[in-house]
């Protein structure tokens, strides 16, 4: 019925942070007691009521920790003629969450089937007319006094129809919902005219939201005619929000450290949320500084240890995705999942199931649950709903950010990106990033437009490994491709379609390149044939010229014996050169012998152009040490980097299992590279023996 | 709702500002104003919301002097009240109210006893309790009515 009276707030945290105040927390709600009373007195004189205001001043808080208390007061003392209030938010099923709301009226039951039941009805009521809220108070029959329905952020009203448009597939869902929209503001106009039930509507929306009511019939005047704008604090009244709490604690505050925060907040956007943040931390700062039970005092250089009005929220943001380091992934997922750019470019807030929530995201279940309950600690509440009112999320459990500011003043989630520079440099924040990312799988799924069958598109050649490498980035799970579109088999059998596409040409060049190979070597034997006959000729000749010369001295034998043995040696010289050149011959031969049993195998100097690619070819390779060296193995990775496998001993042999598209590098124990190998789609034996070891170290 | 007689030229304008379930009791309090020749008014409770609160407004810049008339209705109805009439400038007004009355109908009552007898002080004027008095009588108002004479044109 009336709202969650639980309370975080107390003497020794007297501050809620970014959350709002619940009604709970009234107590050390001050500084609005102006705005409360005005609240409590329009809905004394009309039955419907819009409470406007820019994102972070202040409306949810004005309602639960303000107005509410007044008409609990009133119940206490009216009794019967009291009030009783339900909440909902519209999110993207507004007759649905109407009709929860209205349930919570009836009295508790332990049954949750006659629970449901009763929903189920309700739904049916409210889809069947425009009376639908008076027939349900009928049904429901025991309620006495005044309703009030509060329709908190009634601007996802917008929102949601606006996304739920963008998508041409989505056109039926989106005239659904749409229709469901104008459903919930024909009830809630006609409720505040039932005669038979004293029905009240208060809205809480977003100011900058206001022209969208255009687009729903007999909205915008009744918006215009009752509208309550929530004006920015006086600076009287950011005094009573900072001294009150700290006074009803006990504690005490430097009168030069409220003066800085009134001169600090004084035309911050978001005054207040970062204010009551700002609160938060010097109280925990000053409690860390004092012995338990005391009271702290808050002075300027907790002020200026939190980081200032200024850095607070983000510094503070920064340090719990610090203590969460292991899951620094998740925590991007989660608050990627929670947070969007509007059409008009304003960051805003995502609600979703916890359901939904870890479908998007891809995090395991353990782990998100670590993000979620420490951002929803009651020391930072950037998450809601908080830990010490929900200790355990339900699958259907809302998950939110806690304030909005939080999304504009966190460097991670809102830095701009860098314009002028190569991608790939800074993208921007979080939520840029995202925004990036979908737009990037919009254009991935209108290129399998028209290509549903195994042979459809792919991606141009040169952009498949940044793609690739992209998509692998973070999970891509269906949840989150339907955020963008949905369709997500369709982008992934882009993906193993461009790969596959990508591998084939890439073996095509390597066999072009080992043709090229072959026909070099080819080149070479000749130039090596050529040169043992050129030799064998010369010394043909130079024997012809020796005897023809011995000849001539045999005639002058007797004198001339010292000049015959000299060319005796002559010829044996010639001798000597002729069997040289014949080993030259056999060497080149063996030499050609082995390059045609390594096929497979690639030039060292092309390592740093080479890198794995995904394929579904699976192989094997098994290098085989006969030298009397150690080998050292490695394989290129998706970037080119070498990843380090098993050192092969002389004798011994390393069998691995492999990829056709994967290459693997050979490399001395001076990790100098003597040979690259990418497998074959057959099994195959690499011998490194020593005179292959010879011929690849010159 | 009792009908009133039209208001009376040349009378200073009182507002009578009360909630419906002590509608009689305000009545009755307007027409013993009226009796000593002051334009008395109360609020209107029928019509568009934007309309009621118009006139509301309206009557708030216009009047001389306004009279919150607390029965039967609840502490935090009049307390927020109150709160309306702190500021004349924040209402329109060119200039202050002659008076700042509030008149306190049955049935008594232990909060209304401590607010009748520590008002706020720069929201209220002048108190008459009256919770023992079925209807109030012109002799009973002399309090207001001597404040808010002066006034009379």
């Amino acid at each position: 019925m009336n709202s969650d009276a639980s309370s975080t707030l107390s003497a020794a945290r007297p501050f809620p942070g970014l959350r709002p105040f619940a009604f709970g927390d009234h107590e050390f709600f001050f500084g609005r007691e102006d705005q409360s009373f005005e609240l409590y007195r329009r809905l004394d004189r009309g039955r419907f009521l819009a409470v406007l205001g820019s994102s972070g001043s202040g409306k949810s808080s004005l309602v639960r920790a303000g107005l509410w208390p007044l008409l609990e007061a009133e119940t206490i003392e009216e009794g019967n003629r009291g009030w009783s209030w339900v909440e909902f938010r519209p999110g993207d099923t507004p007759l649905v969450n109407l009709a929860a709301a209205l349930a919570a009226l009836a009295p508790d039951s332990d049954d949750p089937a006659a629970d449901a039941g009763r929903r189920e009805r309700f739904i049916f009521e409210l889809r069947q007319s425009s009376h639908g809220i008076g027939d349900v108070l009928d049904l429901l029959g025991t309620i006495t006094g005044r309703i009030l329905i509060l329709v908190d952020q009634f601007e996802e009203i917008f929102r949601y129809a606006a996304a739920a448009g963008r998508d041409v597939r989505d056109r039926a869902v989106a005239a659904d919902w749409r229709e469901e929209a104008i459903q919930l503001v024909q009830h809630l106009l006609q409720a505040t005219r039932n005669a038979a039930h004293p029905v009240y509507v208060l809205l809480t929306m977003r100011s900058d939201f206001i022209g969208d009511c255009a687009r729903f019939h007999g909205l915008p005047e009744t918006i215009s005619a009752n509208q309550f704008l929530v004006p920015f604090l006086t600076r009287y009244q950011r005094e009573q929000v900072i001294r009150g709490p700290i006074d009803k604690a006990g504690a005490t505050i430097e009168p030069v450290l409220v003066e800085r925060l009134l001169n600090d907040s004084e035309n911050d956007f978001d005054q207040l949320p970062v204010l009551q943040h700002c609160l938060q931390r010097l109280w925990e700062e000053a409690s860390r500084c004092i012995a338990e039970k005391h009271p702290p005092h808050l002075t300027f250089l907790h002020y200026q240890a939190i980081g200032g009005f200024e850095q607070a929220l983000s510094a503070h943001a920064d340090e719990v995705l610090a203590s969460l380091a292991e899951d620094a992934l998740a925590v991007e997922q989660t608050f990627r999942a929670l947070s969007e750019v509007d059409r008009e470019g304003r960051a805003t807030r995502r609600a979703l199931s916890l359901q939904q929530l870890r479908a998007e995201a891809g995090s395991s279940e353990p782990i998100l649950s670590r993000v979620l309950d420490r951002f929803r600690d009651d020391d930072c509440s950037f998450l809601v709903p908080p830990r010490s009112i929900v200790p355990d999320l339900a699958a259907t459990t809302r998950i939110d950010v806690g304030h909005e500011a939080l999304l504009r003043r966190w460097d991670k989630i809102s830095r701009d990106p860098v314009t002028g520079v190569e991608a790939g440099q800074d993208r921007g924040g979080w939520l840029w990033q995202e925004e990036a990312d979908g737009r990037t799988y919009r254009a991935l799924l209108a290129l399998t437009e028209g290509g549903t069958s195994s042979h459809g598109a792919t991606l141009p050649l040169d952009q498949v490994e940044s793609r690739w490498a992209w998509w692998n980035e973070r999970p891509r799970t269906a949840a989150w491709g339907e955020r963008y579109g949905g369709h997500i088999d369709r982008v992934r059998r882009l993906f193993d379609d461009s790969l596959v596409a990508l591998t084939t040409e890439r073996d095509r060049q390597a066999a072009a390149d080992r043709a090229e190979q072959e026909r070099m070597q080819a080149t070479a034997r000749a130039q090596i044939a050529e040169a043992q006959i050129s030799a064998e000729r010369r010394l043909a000749r130079r024997t012809r010229i020796a005897a023809a010369v011995l000849g001539i001295l045999t005639v002058l034998a007797a004198g001339c014996a010292v000049y015959g043995l000299y060319q005796k040696r002559v010829a044996e010289a010639a001798k000597e050169q002729a069997v040289a050149a014949k080993e030259q011959a056999v060497a080149a031969k063996e030499q050609a012998v082995r390059w045609s049993e390594t096929a497979g195998m690639i030039s060292c100097v092309q390592e740093h152009a080479l890198r794995s690619l995904g394929t579904v070819v699976p192989t094997s390779i098994t290098f085989v040490n006969a030298s009397t060296h150690t080998i050292r193995v490695y394989w290129l990775d998706w970037s080119g980097t070498r990843k380090a496998y098993p050192t092969i001993a002389p004798g011994q042999r390393l069998p691995l299992t492999t990829y056709i598209s994967h290459y693997w590098v050979l490399a001395d124990q001076d990790d100098k590279c003597f040979a690259i190998y990418q497998p074959e789609p057959f099994e195959r034996e690499v011998d490194v023996d020593d005179t292959f070891w010879k011929m690849t170290h010159p | 709702m009792a009908q009133l007689p039209a208001g009376l030229p040349g009378g200073a304008l009182i507002y009578v500002y009360h909630r419906p379930e002590d509608e009689e009791y305000a009545t009755n309090l307007a027409l013993a104003l009226r009796e000593r020749h002051f334009n008395a008014v109360v609020p209107v409770f029928e019509g568009e919301p934007a309309e009621i609160e118009n006139y509301h407004r309206d009557t708030l810049r216009e009047c001389q002097a306004v009279v919150l008339c607390w029965a039967k209705s609840p502490e935090v109805w009049a307390r927020a009240t109150c709160r309306e009439w702190r500021s004349w400038e924040k209402l329109g007004r060119s200039e202050r109210f002659a008076v700042r009355g509030l008149v306190a109908g049955p049935p008594p009552g232990s909060r209304k006893w401590s607010l009748l007898r520590l008002p706020p002080q720069n929201e209220i004027d002048l108190i008459l309790d009256l919770t023992e008095q079925a209807k109030p009588s012109p002799e009973a108002l002399e309090p207001l009515i001597r404040t808010a004479a002066p006034h009379r044109n």
